[in-house]
């Protein structure tokens, strides 16, 4: 097995991404940025974490439109 | 008290303390702005003042393919929630938590006090631990085969061996999954992790978060311990992470309670 501290600089991004974005407390209300704008991020930067040729080909989806 | 952003600066969220444990000393920031807190009717929001101009919307739509720069705010961010989370409880904000002015942070602090209250009272005195599992072998021995039918016959075998083969590794994959559950105060599944993204090219069967007592860690050290070499005999690799704030137990607060 192995372990990682989280309190290091060590883990690893997608670990990461996927708490401090997919996870914590969402409040809506005067926020700048929109709920719907920060999950658009999110799916776009999971795509790019990946090959984008590869992530077209096992998803089907391009990572951006433009 | 602190007083509204200077000109050109928004305020991010990083999460909230506990209102009984001590403020930490503050690492840098996002960006490598200064951290402080605001007090709102009980709730400690920890807050930070970003440059408008570099986290406006178009600067997150820019940067949603950068690696690079949504790692070094998502880091910014983890490493001030490690920091309260080293000396008490915390509830993270999902990044960016992003408000114009102090009126508008303290309108939704007061609005959402009561949920914030209550995802700090489901995690107090505890802290979240990962695990996920990897299959790393299958064991189906190639046969040799010196004709066309033994070939095929082979081969039919050797099918019928993986499909048992990966049966047996998922019920082991759901009994470990248990074990640690019970071992703990929470557990959540989360979607395993493609292996594009995972940079190994072993698929993952299990990516777990649990939510464990600060007193218990070591017991549950211990417990991942021993179902890492339980698993090692089916041809499973264990992977854990931790501590972590609390970010798989406190996401949004209306379906944390479902989730937990």
């Amino acid at each position: 097995m192995s372990l990682t501290p989280a309190t290091t600089d060590d883990v690893a991004l997608v670990d990461l991404l996927d708490r401090v974005i997919g996870g914590g407390v969402v409040v809506a209300g005067d926020i700048v940025l929109s709920i719907a704008d920060v999950d658009l991020v999110y799916l776009g930067i999971r795509l790019v974490l990946a090959p984008a040729h590869e992530v077209e080909q096992s998803v089907g989806l391009r990572v951006r439109e433009s | 008290m602190s007083p509204d952003p200077v000109e050109g600066r928004v305020i991010h969220v990083y999460g909230t303390l506990d209102p009984q444990a001590p403020v930490p000393a503050w690492p840098a920031g996002i960006a490598d702005t200064p951290v402080s807190t605001v007090t709102e009717e009980g709730t400690v929001a920890i807050t930070g003042e970003l440059p408008r101009d570099e986290f406006d919307p178009a600067e997150w739509e820019r940067h949603a393919d950068d690696a690079a720069w949504l790692g070094a705010v998502a880091m910014g961010h983890h490493r001030v929630l490690q920091a309260a989370v080293a000396v008490g409880d915390v509830v993270p904000f999902r990044l960016p938590s992003l408000y114009g002015d102090l009126e508008a942070l303290r309108r939704v602090l007061r609005g959402h006090a009561r949920e914030i209250t209550e995802a700090m009272d489901r995690i107090r005195g505890r802290i979240e631990w990962a695990v996920k599992l990897y299959r790393v072998s299958e064991p189906v021995a190639a046969e040799p085969a010196s004709t066309g039918a033994d070939y095929l016959r082979a081969r039919s075998r050797q099918a019928r061996v993986k499909t048992e083969a990966e049966a047996q590794q998922g019920q082991r994959v759901r009994t470990a999954y248990d074990q640690l559950r019970q071992a703990s105060d929470a557990a959540v599944l989360n979607t395993p992790q493609d292996s594009l993204l995972t940079e190994r090219r072993e698929p993952m069967l299990l990516n777990a978060a649990f939510l464990v007592s600060r007193g218990e860690q070591d017991r549950f050290g211990e417990q991942i311990g021993e179902v890492a070499q339980d698993v090692e005999a089916e041809g499973l690799l264990l992977e854990a992470s931790g501590p972590w704030p609390a970010y798989n137990f406190t996401a949004t607060v209306d379906a944390g309670s479902e989730r937990a």
